[in-house]
């Protein structure tokens, strides 16, 4: 089967050849400089190829220009990039590395990746500051890949094991031309990216889409704090700012004005950004936050084009939203075709009518979509999906703990956190809890909270009540 | 500023910016070692933000990603940024 996205690519780098493509701190290159990199990087990927399938290439690392060539690369060189979370652990990045078959990994110089790589290949200078190791083999044959996979990207997953999504050229293409299209991205836009590019949010909105008009993507590395925000966007001129809502917290903590003058639109997604925050920032700054929504699964879904805070918008071109008792379904042009390491789990979400199931509540109010909750048991911390049945699992296996409850709760500020409530036995501390899950979770599935107790809870039924549970840590936190 | 007092207001910021997913007894039984409190991104982001309001001070965490580990190391960072210690 012919791939899409090399041709894709090809196009856009040779249309908009000396326009600004990406640039990061170090390096600023052009359409035509991009095009070259990738060539180049993608003939070395070539001469590691494995003999009758398509190489599987790993990519985990940070936002930079050596990423997008790397990423170009592996699509160039016929092969299929997995583009892992670079906040996964070495625990969830083996079992990637496993479940997935991967040949190489593409990672920074100083990532922890020796569990999963037997050799470090030296000769791999096109890749810039990032390095390529070849993958530790195992006995178990990879698992075959549907004829039409161009990309796999992953969600957290609810088993300590982040589900890999296959997606098609075709559809990778669609969500980049129907978010280009529904947003009015054009030639002239530069746009501020500090969501990471394996993230749905950036993968969709700023990498293909911000190339398929000629509009150049400009990235920044390390925490995204206010004053960082403000150097990018002051010397790069941006005109959209794409981010989650811990970077608008931080510009209004820091009342930080600058750099927002040529800015027309800020993207919000992931976890839900506070009204009081939006106004605040759009008070500061004079922009617009627009809110967007998207599925891992299903690509991005709406956008709300007047930015006005009411709503996550309408829906994107050949994108369609059901909002009823059956919570939200979706069916859009930019869908993920399974789960490779999950069989028919994805296939179980869908709907006879090839509808994906969300796991999200909402309706719809004069085409505008409004979230209200979710189906299932999935918490979004930061927009990160995690199911607190695999975090209780994991402190039930510590040492010393007689049962526990990870559940969603709010900190101070609103927001959704995980928190545990633990019975343990005399002498296990909250930090050992805390130590015992950094070792097997990634930071983000660490619980936000730990409460010990002597006994969990139970409501008349002998389940955990999370009333109670709830109640108890609001004691303890007001105590 | 002086160096008790500034570790003390770090200690503080760094408790305020975990937003009560830990307490000051338990990040002092664990050395004030912010990393083993699993201090996470968005707290860094917080205390970052923080201490350019209430010191001055900008820290880039990416390039001193390595003195983010503890409430001194922080601290020394931030005197030696030129702000504080005078004793």
């Amino acid at each position: 089967m012919t791939a899409v996205l090399p041709g894709a690519f090809t196009d856009a780098l040779t249309r908009h050849g000396d326009r600004v493509a990406v640039t990061d701190p170090d390096t600023s290159l052009s359409y035509a400089e991009l095009a070259a990199r990738a060539r180049a990087a993608a003939d070395r990927l070539a001469t590691y190829d494995v003999a009758g399938r398509p190489l599987r290439v790993g990519l985990y690392a940070t936002n930079s220009t050596d990423y997008v060539v790397a990423y170009l690369a592996a699509l160039y060189a016929g092969a299929v990039p997995f583009l892992a979370d670079s906040a996964f652990g070495p625990f969830e990045l083996s079992r990637i590395a496993e479940d997935c078959g991967l040949d190489l990994l593409i990672h920074a110089p100083d990532a922890a990746v020796e569990q999963v790589t037997e050799e470090l290949l030296a000769d791999a200078d096109e890749f810039g500051s990032l390095k390529v190791s070849r993958v530790r083999r195992t006995d178990a044959p990879p698992p075959p890949l549907l004829p039409d996979t161009e990309v796999c990207r992953f969600t957290s997953g609810s088993t300590g094991r982040p589900n890999c999504i296959e997606f098609s050229g075709p559809a990778v293409l669609a969500a980049a031309r129907n978010w280009a299209r529904g947003t009015g991205l054009s030639a002239e836009d530069r746009i501020a990216c500090l969501a990471a590019l394996s993230n749905g949010l950036a993968f969709n909105t700023s990498l293909l889409a911000a190339f398929l008009p000629g509009a150049s993507l400009h990235l920044s590395r390390g925490l995204p704090t206010a004053s960082r925000i403000v150097r990018l966007l002051e010397s790069t001129g941006a005109t959209r700012l794409v981010a989650f809502p811990a970077l608008y917290e931080s510009i209004v903590r820091r009342s930080s004005t600058g750099g927002f003058t040529g800015v027309r639109a800020a993207i919000s997604s992931g976890a839900p950004l506070r009204d009081s925050v939006r106004e605040e920032f759009t008070r500061l700054t004079g922009v617009p936050v627009h809110n967007y929504y998207g599925v891992a699964e299903a690509g991005p879904l709406t956008y709300a084009v007047d930015g006005d805070g009411g709503g996550l918008g309408t829906p994107l071109p050949g994108v369609e939203v059901i909002a009823d008792e059956q919570g939200i379904r979706v069916r859009s042009e930019s869908m993920g075709s399974r789960y490779l390491n999950a069989p028919g789990v994805f296939e179980e979400r869908v709907d006879d009518q090839g509808r994906y199931r969300t796991g999200d509540q909402g309706h719809l109010l004069d085409g505008v979509l409004h979230l209200t909750g979710r189906t299932g048991r999935l918490v979004n911390v930061g927009g990160r999906k995690i199911d607190p049945i695999e975090i209780t699992e994991v402190l039930r296996e510590a040492a010393g703990v007689l049962d526990a409850v990870a559940f969603e709760a709010e900190n101070q500020h609103g927001d959704t956190v995980l928190a545990a409530v633990v019975a343990v036995e005399p002498g296990l501390t909250a930090q050992l809890l805390r130590t015992h899950c950094s070792a097997v979770l990634p930071s983000f599935k660490v619980p936000w909270v730990f409460h010990l107790v002597d006994e969990i809870p139970v409501n008349s039924i002998g389940k955990p009540s999370v009333e109670r549970l709830r109640r108890l840590l609001a004691d303890a936190r007001s105590n | 500023m002086d160096n008790s007092s500034l570790h003390t207001k770090i200690l503080d910021l760094a408790i305020a910016a975990g937003d009560g997913s830990f307490t000051s007894r338990e990040l002092a039984e664990a050395g004030y070692s912010l990393r083993a409190v699993s201090f996470s991104s968005l707290s860094y982001m917080r205390l970052i933000d923080s201490i350019e309001n209430e010191l001055g001070v900008y820290l880039d965490p990416e390039v001193d990603a390595e003195h983010y580990e503890t409430i001194d190391s922080v601290a020394a960072l931030v005197v030696a940024s030129g702000v504080g210690a005078d004793a």
